[in-house]
């Protein structure tokens, strides 16, 4: 009988610890007008966003839920606790976090990278921020990064209402509509023209709470010829109840602009990521995705890139690893609507131990995208049989003046590279080992190298004596 | 005079986003008044046929064609080939204007036999009018089967092509299909690979003008280990034609050591053409490789400047392109006379600048 390659689920002990809740405040369960209502209260919004909160309930109300992707069935949202407020304040000392909520994020390692190589970072635990800080040098570039909630009435209040939502609309679908009744927390930054931002950004989402969800928002704005690189991170520990994650991120890239969002997801198995993503891209712009989905029991996740500027580009980049109990549907969407844009997805799924991973895309070439290019490259790797992989590719186009190009492959680890390693002084398990790694690797190589060597921990751990 | 219908067709084995329009089509208001007229010729059709349920085996536009099965005014056609035999049918279908009618084919290939069907449909040049053919083929062990489909309808028809496969072990299908006329064409294949080492070949072929369009859903169902399937899609859209092409390798549990593959190839002769195209594969099985490949775009630049060097006008370079195109699946015919018949048919259609 052939021996089969066998990878281990992914080693959450960092990311299970769970932190009792003591003297949080926490909404009732579920999801009425007068829980938004006291939630807006709780939050001092501006009238306007009461409004919009109400007005998307209205809509969440009347939506369906998808009939397509994976089931839903195990989400209710009646015992759902849609704002858990830690016994804190923002803070922009480490030192002045609580101590327990401080000691979760630095076994997650979040200080540390700030110290070493991060601009500026955001900790967000339950529904609000506990933490944001970016470096004096940064600032003084004229950079902006703040929570959401000091970014809706401070300086920047009429920017924000001018782009809140306007690109994920609540009438997208549910979860969009359910985000804009109940959303908090979450980060704004503003990259004024011409600036680079040389190391990146980060924020932190950590949900501690059992049977809450989620909501934070994220709107960035690199404008006109700027640079950024933003990395998000998100962890939970596992309960036995359904948590759920419907943020929101919106991008807006100026003209020659360039913004890389890069995203580590490692949720709890008893987490439904709903999260939606969106970039609007002008001319010469670039917006460069890269994801590594790990975590979740379901997750439904796309970004969608709109190149609306003449010459606009996007990448995607991206690896799923769906293991027991795991349904993991990721993709991405690209709309190309200017002449001479151009878009590339890369994506990478492996499937183990009956974990479903679905790859999951859109390219719409409009009519006015003429000499517009598109390429699209999967690949699944399926580890046994109780496993499984589904590749879901759309396109539309609708130019005669485009070059449009899809290949996707599916299989098994191959022998003979196991062989010609082999034949290389590598043992079996470790020549089964490489090549699983290396799968990944057009995610890790895309990251800064700190992020890259967790990455390859959290995989190597999987594959460390399980291989056989 | 009975209910007109409503139908779903093609659905897509996994539905994706609604906002793309691709997870099914609908049909309205479809009533079927008429029989159409069918001659034979080859071997005679067989009762032997009649004693399987050919409802069993699921066709590629789904299970709405049943209900207009139901109000087909012909009864089926069965055709059979008998154990260890070599047998060609041909099946003209000839369609006057104004016609609307479901004409139902059973296919019975036994054990070790071979048999080549050749199914054309044709009308008069502006006729109008609904043509349904539903074909169901069961395969039995190491049966070989060539079915060949070419479509020269008016430019008022619309037509509802719909194939179900049944392969058993060692069986093998090959569908050459060439879709040309018609100003709406639905085409649904689906094979269900069961048996050890069956196997599916498909070949189509369109060419979009005008209005046309072209709504297809292939599938290729995995049950049977080392089954092989492949589909290959080839077509060029001029004017303001549609096409959507879904394909589906769906490898079950159980299917070890299969292979399927999928290839499309769209050529877009203009602004006003739409392609929308979703290969999919569907994986439940460790130890399988499939593969799909699409290239949409236009026309190859150095080739046109190549033809054009030689003394041709851009035009009539094109036109050869895409004619070149055509006639790389209408070689794969195999009959002499099909295959005059469709390069007459595209002669005709160039020569009245359609």
């Amino acid at each position: 009988m052939e021996e089969k390659t066998f990878v281990d689920d992914i080693d959450r002990s960092i990311y299970d610890i769970k932190n009792e809740e003591k003297d949080v405040y926490r909404l009732q369960e579920g999801l009425t007008s007068a829980i938004v209502q006291q939630l807006s209260r709780e939050k001092n919004d501006p009238a306007w966003m009461e409004l919009f909160r109400l007005r998307s309930l209205q809509i969440y109300n009347n939506m369906k839920i998808p009939d397509w992707g994976p089931s839903l069935d195990g989400l209710d949202i009646d015992h759902i606790a849609t704002y858990v407020r830690p016994n804190t304040k923002m803070k922009r000392k480490w030192s002045e976090v609580p101590e327990e909520i401080k000691e979760t994020f630095e076994r997650l390692g979040i200080p540390q990278a700030e110290r070493k190589s991060l601009a500026g970072v955001g900790a967000q635990y339950d529904s609000e921020l506990v933490y944001h800080n970016v470096r004096r040098e940064v600032a003084e570039q004229g950079v902006v990064y703040t929570d959401m909630e000091s970014a809706l009435t401070g300086e920047y209040a009429d920017m924000v209402r001018n782009h809140f939502m306007k690109l994920v609309k609540p009438t997208d679908h549910k979860f969009a509509a359910l985000h804009g009744a109940v959303w908090s927390g979450g980060s704004f930054v503003y990259v004024p023209p011409g600036v680079s931002v040389t190391i990146p950004l980060q924020s932190y989402f950590r949900l501690n709470a059992p049977g809450a969800g989620q909501f934070e928002h994220t709107l960035i704005i690199v404008d006109e010829g700027a640079d950024l690189h933003f990395i998000e991170g998100c962890s939970a520990p596992k309960y036995n109840v359904a948590n759920l994650h419907a943020g929101c991120v919106e991008l807006y890239v100026r003209k020659h602009a360039r913004l890389r969002y890069s995203t580590i997801e490692n949720w709890s198995k008893n987490m439904y990521n709903l999260n939606t993503k969106r970039a609007v891209v002008e001319e010469g712009g670039t917006i460069e995705w890269v994801s590594g989905s790990f975590g979740s029991h379901v997750s439904c996740l796309y970004p969608m890139s709109i190149l609306k500027g003449r010459g606009a580009r996007m990448e995607f980049t991206g690896i799923t690893f769906a293991g027991k109990g795991q349904n993991l549907d990721t993709g991405a969407k690209v709309v190309h609507s200017a002449p001479e844009t151009t878009s590339f997805m890369n994506t990478r799924s492996i499937s183990k131990d009956g974990g479903i991973s679905t790859f999951r895309s859109s390219v719409v070439v409009s009519k006015g995208a003429g000499k517009s290019k598109a390429a699209v490259s999967c690949q699944s790797l399926m580890l046994d049989s109780q496993s499984r992989s589904d590749t879901i590719p759309a396109m539309d186009i609708r130019t005669q003046d485009a070059d449009i190009g899809h290949e996707a492959k599916i299989g098994r680890i191959s022998d003979e590279a196991v062989f010609y390693l082999m034949s290389r002084g590598l043992s079996e398990e470790d020549a089964k080992a490489m090549i699983v790694s290396g799968f990944a690797e057009n995610v890790s190589k895309e990251l800064p190298l700190e992020y890259a060597v967790e990455m390859n921990n959290l995989i190597r751990l999987e594959m460390k004596g399980s291989i056989g | 005079m009975g209910q007109k219908l409503n139908m779903k067709v093609n659905r897509l084995p996994v539905r994706t986003w609604n906002w793309l329009r691709m997870n099914e089509s609908s049909l309205d208001q479809i009533e079927i008044t008429d029989s159409c007229a069918v001659f034979t010729e080859g071997a005679a059709e067989s009762a032997a046929a009649g004693k399987f349920d050919f409802s069993t085996i699921a066709a590629g536009m789904g299970k709405d064609m049943d209900r207009l099965a139901e109000r087909g005014k012909n009864p089926p056609i069965r055709l059979c080939s008998t154990a260890g035999g070599k047998d060609a049918v041909k099946l003209h279908f000839v369609y006057e204007s104004e016609q609307n009618s479901f004409q139902e084919v059973q296919v019975l290939a036994e054990e070790g036999s071979v048999l080549t069907v050749i199914m054309d449909y044709t009308s008069g040049k502006a006729d109008q009018g609904l043509a349904a053919v539903r074909i169901r083929l069961r395969l039995e062990k190491d049966a070989k089967v060539r079915l060949i489909q070419i479509q020269l309808l008016g430019t008022g028809y619309a037509m509802l092509n719909d194939v179900g496969i049944s392969c058993a072990e060692g069986a093998s299908a090959e569908v050459v299909q060439l879709f040309l006329g018609s100003e709406k064409t639905y085409s649904g294949c689906q094979a269900d690979l069961a048996g050890r080492g069956s196997g599916l070949t498909a070949d189509i072929g369109y060419l979009g003008r005008n209005e046309q369009k072209y709504d297809m859903n292939y599938t290729a169902v995995h049950k049977g280990v080392q089954s092989m399937s492949s589909i290959r899609a080839i077509g060029a859209l001029q004017d303001r034609s549609f096409k959507l092409f879904r394909g589906t390798i769906d490898f079950q549990t159980g299917s070890s050591e299969s292979m399927g593959e999928e290839k499309e190839d769209v050529l877009l002769l203009s602004d006003g053409a739409v392609n929308q195209t979703i290969p999919l594969i569907l994986c439940g099985e460790e130890n399988v490789q499939g593969n799909h490949g699409a290239t949409i775009g236009r026309l190859d630049e150095e080739l046109l400047f190549y033809l054009c060097s030689r003394g041709m006008d851009r035009e009539s370079a094109c036109s050869m392109i895409v004619r070149a195109r055509i006639e790389a699946v209408c070689q794969k015919i195999g009959d002499e006379e099909a295959q005059r018949q469709v390069q007459n048919y595209l002669e005709e259609a160039a020569g009245s600048g359609e």
